[in-house]
């Protein structure tokens, strides 16, 4: 128990600690940052095996809400699949961004997302983790604008930063009601209390998870972050950050309510569906794997709603390394397309094919990954995904709702046929490449193949077609309350099993390297019909999004409207009424007040001069003028009295 | 020397302005290193007055609620009929006011560095910075309503020259507007002040003589301290348009304080002051006038009359949540980097009204701390416009391109401080809006709406800094004018030397917000509960 306190907090900080050395030295960045991700790594293994008991750390951050952070099994767990997919990653990086300039700061990203998503998953009280949350929001954004001299890419930043932003707003309005409701807040408490969560507070927080694990209607950022280096989206946009919507729902679930999981469940299977549709046609070869990942979240979020979060969790599992595994061997498709002819858009598949024989460990480590996405048997995907049928069909036998276990099945099927396709596309048909590239050993082969190797059944399970036989179910579950009783289900099997064949062999019949449309591949356009299009639109999302910011463009410029022309104006129009008034003012003082003393004043200066003209300088009329007063004068009194 | 702390606070630069005054006009240098030395002084007062003040006092009325507590007798006047007339130089604080001392102290210091390039009649804008420094201090600490007026209009004058004089092309048309709003503002607190005068009595002095001695003591207005047949005595009847007396007189004081904020409606000012004042004024401008207002409302209007405060929680917070929105809106529509954030602050003072408004502990401490931390930040931000305008001379959001590329550790404080102010946790921003926004949706007085419209708050204030963020230091490098490339240098030591403590102060409010809010807990709670208590005594009247 010491020994995990004392390497608790070193798991926390090591990845702060050596994005900032790496951030230091740009030339050896990634390289030094190695050695703190590799020790973070070894003690999270060490973590996951010692530790017992859950352990909480917790101190007062405000009045009334604390700050925490807990470990238990499910935890650390992730904290190590985030410690080796970066670290995977970060080698992968060595070579792919080895002509970047700007290899520090890239470095300091990393480790600065490291941190965060580690701190994510450690987070025990609700304001920690919106904390976290945010910060690993800021570190997606800063590595999507990676390259922010690019204009398009730091636009692409802002607007998957913006969208998540918006679920991120339900979230603390989420974890405000939990507050002023009384609610337990830390993960901890939430599941020993026991109580319900009202209704809205739960969707606040669904509609939170929905957006930073790209689920309907937020899911068009991830397609977004793609403009983001490669083995960036590998980390984030695959394995990790996506992830996190998927983590929390899994330690709330126990206190949703009924219809919040209904939403849940059906949210996530029409998005897995909508984004299954929208990967069958596309050209990028990042997006494919993009709307992949959220039809895969989709299954995830859709298994918690149906009950089955410990197959979900599985699914995260699995779904990391394969989907890494995936995007790295992108990664290295685009590099030395890149490499071998800059001139043309090194991320069309209309610019590849034939690829198996210039990059063969590359086509083998995703021909592995791809099949496990597709749910063949003897790969990891098909036991994780397994167990989320078989939830999703029980679920649907229990409720007499089928449209979830019906959407589910359609994306298996459709998961299968796009994946065959890209391989299909990318790595088999004739290539104008001649030459072959061997692909460094240590920093390109080495993650590929242990990605490749880890989708493999039997690190997961010894019975290559039992979805419960997780070797980490116990492990993991056994403080995480009541495991919902489940057991494989042969139909649901065959189903699968039939339906990735199917998938995969329709793919194959339409895309094999002689088929037509695999010849006119390298020159077709955007589809033309109605369904074509909208699964090459990704179901229009992104017109959406336009409507909404013109929307709001057009509220933002009424109000500098309103705010220069009615406030300022009217203000301005106080301002000159006050001046004209005061104009006014002084005209009416200088010629009416002023023009009445003058007035009077001229009228005293004419009495006077009237009256000084009868100040004669000669005595005898002086005096002839008093005797006349007087007289008149006496005259008056005598006829008054 | 506890004894006379906030005076010497308080009085220190201005004594240093005598020495100044006989300084000989060229010495530039020494003018500027000992306004340096002043405020540095200053805030190493106000570091030891953090420091010894009392956190776990917790007092049973107003009259025992401050420490450091300075009183002397000022104007003594018998007045006849009216009685006396009792002004104090009465000065002190509580957990509110010690925050806005310490922030003001520190910005203070800040401006003096920001203007160190300054050398257009150095003398005089020292001179003047001084006279400012006192009565911001001076307005923060005083318990007399008569001397905090004073010092709350002392305040316009050098802020009126220092727009008017060392500001930009606009300086005339700005400094106007600014010095006519806030002069129409404080009229409003003036007839407010005079009606409490003639309705407030300090009884330990009353029973001496057989007169009534009338008082502007804060502390007795806030301890109701009341005649009984006063204007604005509890109770009254007096109507004025049809509503009592006292809600008009909170109102007044609302208006006028919310001039000083500044919220919708009456913010026009706040933008052409600040895109005409010079940076280190705009920095004050940002940091401490407007938190004059904020705590305006906190120490007079909530302070005294409760009572319609509490009845008038309604508007308030809908002004508050106007404020927010639209201040968050209208910042998004500008095309000049520095009115962009002064309109954000609008929209960052709006929380204060929001936060007052929900009458609880959280919602007033949530005020509390956003004054606190807008200063800090909205202080950065405007040295960081400030950074491009004295390379260039322009600002507008449209002439620049890419300044990431050329201004590498530039663009890293922007982004910490633009990240800050949208209200990133973990930086300072978010303690005072999430504190807000507990407060606001867990009042008792306000609907859930308000909280939840103003939460969206959080969205705009990203879209438009996100936005500018995009649009000048991302993309390719490119300035409208050719010359401004030559000049595009990245931070200097000095800007360095500004912006490093103040993102280290940004961080670790972000991270241990308790530092400050734990030690003034006791006056926030204080501030309530004797509202709450005392609004149900008058109303019960």
């Amino acid at each position: 128990m010491t020994l995990i306190k004392t390497i608790w907090p070193l798991i926390f900080i090591l990845p702060l600690f050596s994005g900032i050395i790496g951030g230091l030295n740009s030339k050896q960045s990634l390289k030094l940052s190695n050695f703190g991700i590799g020790a973070g790594l070894l003690f999270s293994i060490i973590l996951v095996w010692l530790l017992d008991e859950p352990l909480i750390l917790e101190w007062k951050w405000l009045e009334g809400v604390s700050f925490g952070f807990s470990i238990d099994r499910l935890n650390a767990m992730l904290v190590l699949l985030v410690y080796l997919i970066t670290l995977l990653v970060q080698v992968f990086s060595i070579t792919y961004m080895e002509h970047d300039p700007d290899q520090g700061r890239y470095t300091a990203k990393l480790g600065f997302f490291a941190f965060s998503m580690v701190g994510l998953l450690m987070s025990n009280q609700l304001v920690t983790l919106f904390l976290f949350w945010e910060l690993v929001g800021m570190s997606s954004y800063l590595l999507i604008g990676f390259w922010y001299q690019e204009a398009a890419r730091s636009k692409a930043a802002r607007q998957a930063f913006m969208i998540n932003r918006v679920a991120d707003a339900f979230l603390l309005l989420g974890v405000i009601q939990v507050f002023n409701n009384g609610y337990a807040t830390s993960f901890t408490e939430i599941l020993s209390s026991g109580n319900q969560w009202d209704g809205f507070t739960g969707l606040c927080f669904i509609i939170g998870a929905f957006g930073k694990s790209a689920q309907f209607p937020f899911y068009g950022w991830l397609t977004k972050a793609m403009a983001g280096p490669t083995p960036v989206s590998a980390l984030i946009h695959a394995a990790t950050m996506v992830t996190a919507g998927v983590y929390l729902l899994v330690r709330i679930s126990p206190v949703l309510i009924e219809w919040n999981l209904q939403v849940i469940a059906i949210g996530g299977a029409v998005t897995a569906f909508m984004a299954a549709v929208a990967a069958l046609t596309q050209f990028d070869i990042k997006k494919v794997l993009a709307y992949s990942t959220i039809s895969q979240l989709g299954y995830m979020i859709l298994g918690i709603g149906v009950g089955a979060y410990q197959a979900s969790v599985f699914h995260l599992w699995t779904h990391a390394f394969f989907k890494a595994g995936l995007f790295l061997a992108a990664g290295s498709v685009i590099h030395y397309m890149h490499e071998l002819d800059s001139s043309k858009d090194a991320q069309d598949m209309r610019n590849m094919g034939g690829l198996q024989k210039i990059l063969p460990v590359t086509f083998y480590a995703f021909l592995i990954c791809g099949l496990a996405l597709s749910g063949l048997p003897f790969l990891s995907g098909f036991l994780s995904k397994e167990g989320i049928l078989t939830g999703s069909w029980l679920w649907g036998q229990s409720t007499g709702n089928y449209l979830v276990p019906v959407l589910a099945f359609c994306t298996a099927g459709l998961t299968a046929f796009y994946i065959g396709r890209q391989i299909l596309l990318v790595f088999f048909g004739s290539s104008s490449f001649t030459q072959k590239i061997i692909e460094p050993m240590l920093t390109i082969r080495v993650p590929l193949i242990f990605l490749a190797v880890s989708s493999l059944w039997f690190w997961n399970s010894l019975n290559p077609i039992n979805p419960l036989g997780w070797f980490w179910n116990s492990y993991l579950f056994a403080d995480l309350g009541a495991t919902s009783a489940q057991h494989s289900i042969l139909g649901v099997l065959i189903g699968s099993i039939g339906l990735s064949l199917a998938g995969l062999g329709v793919a194959y019949w339409l895309y094999r390297p002689e088929a037509e449309l695999t010849q006119n591949f390298k020159n077709s356009k955007e589809p033309a019909q109605l369904v074509g299009k909208i699964s090459f639109h990704g179901w229009y999302i992104e017109k959406f999004y336009d409507q909404i910011v013109l929307l709001f463009s057009k509220i933002v410029a009424g109000a500098g409207w309103f705010d220069k022309k009615v406030i300022d104006r009217f203000v301005d129009g106080m301002g000159v009424t006050g001046v004209v008034m005061a104009k006014v003012i002084g005209w009416f003082d200088q010629n009416i007040v002023d023009g009445l003393v003058n007035f009077m004043a001229s009228i005293s200066q004419l009495i006077g001069r009237f009256v000084t003209s009868f100040q004669s300088p000669k005595i005898q009329i002086q005096i002839g003028w008093l005797l006349l007063t007087l007289l008149v004068l006496l005259l008056w009194f005598q006829f008054l009295t | 020397m506890t004894d006379s702390l906030l005076t010497l606070i308080i009085f220190f630069p201005l004594l240093v302005t005598v020495v100044i005054l006989f300084l000989p006009k060229d010495k530039d240098l020494l003018i500027k290193e000992i306004a340096l030395g002043a405020t540095a002084v200053q805030l190493i007062l106000s570091v030891i007055l953090f420091f010894s003040y009392d956190a776990a006092l917790q007092p049973e009325s107003w009259s025992n609620a401050f420490q450091f507590v300075e009183r002397a007798k000022w104007i003594s006047l018998y007045l006849g009929d009216y009685g006396w007339l009792q002004i104090d130089y009465f000065v002190g604080i509580d957990g509110i006011s010690l925050l806005m001392i310490c922030l003001s102290t520190f910005l203070l210091l800040v401006g003096v560095v920001a203007s160190w390039n300054l050398n257009k009649n150095v003398k005089g804008y020292f001179i003047l910075y001084l006279i400012l420094s006192t009565s911001v201090v001076g307005c923060f600490a005083a318990l007399d309503f008569f001397l905090f007026y004073v010092f709350f209009e002392f305040m316009l004058l050098p802020m009126f020259f220092l727009i008017g004089i060392w500001g930009g092309p606009r300086r005339g048309y700005a400094s106007i507007k600014f010095f006519i709003y806030t002069l129409v503002g404080s009229l409003f607190i003036l007839a407010v002040m005079i009606g409490l005068y003639l309705s407030v009595e300090d009884s330990s002095l009353t029973g001496q003589g057989q007169e009534v001695v009338h008082s502007f003591s804060l502390v007795n207005m806030m301890d109701g301290g009341y005649i009984t047949d006063g204007i604005l005595t509890p109770g009254t009847s007096i109507e004025f348009w049809g509503m009592n007396i006292r809600w008009v007189a909170f109102l007044l004081l609302m208006v006028g304080f919310a001039i000083k904020l500044p919220a919708v409606p009456v913010h026009t000012w706040l933008p052409d002051a600040h895109v005409e004042a010079p940076t280190a004024i705009s920095v004050l401008l940002a940091g401490l006038l407007l938190k004059i207002g904020g705590y305006g409302f906190f120490r007079i209007a909530y302070g005294i009359f409760p009572d319609a405060a509490v009845n008038l929680t309604y508007p308030i917070a809908i002004f508050g949540m106007i404020s927010i929105v639209y201040g968050g809106l209208t910042a998004m529509a500008q095309n000049d980097l520095k009115r962009m954030i002064a309109y954000s602050s609008v929209s960052h003072m709006g929380f204060i009204l929001l936060g007052l408004a929900s009458f609880n502990v959280q919602g007033a401490g949530g005020a509390l701390f956003q004054m606190v931390s807008h200063g800090f930040i909205s202080g950065a931000l405007f040295i960081l416009a400030g950074v491009i305008y004295d390379r260039t001379g322009d600002r507008g959001i449209a002439n620049f391109s890419g300044l990431a590329k050329a201004m590498p550790v530039f663009t890293g404080f922007v982004v910490i401080f633009f990240f800050a102010s949208l209200g990133l946790p973990g930086l300072s921003g978010f303690v005072g809006e999430f504190l807000v926004f507990l407060g606001a949706l867990g009042s008792d007085y306000l609907p859930k709406w308000i909280g939840i419209v103003s939460i969206s708050g959080i969205v705009i204030s990203a879209a438009y800094y996100l936005w500018a963020l995009q649009r000048m230091f991302f993309g390719k490098f490119w300035t409208r004018e050719k010359v401004w490339e030559q000049t595009m240098y990245d931070l200097t030591g000095r800007e360095l030397l500004l912006l490093i403590p103040l993102a280290i102060l940004v961080v670790l409010l972000g991270v241990a917000p308790n530092i400050i809010l734990g030690p003034v807990n006791n006056s926030i709670e204080f501030f309530v509960n004797q509202c709450f208590a005392q609004s149900q005594l008058y109303i019960a009247q």
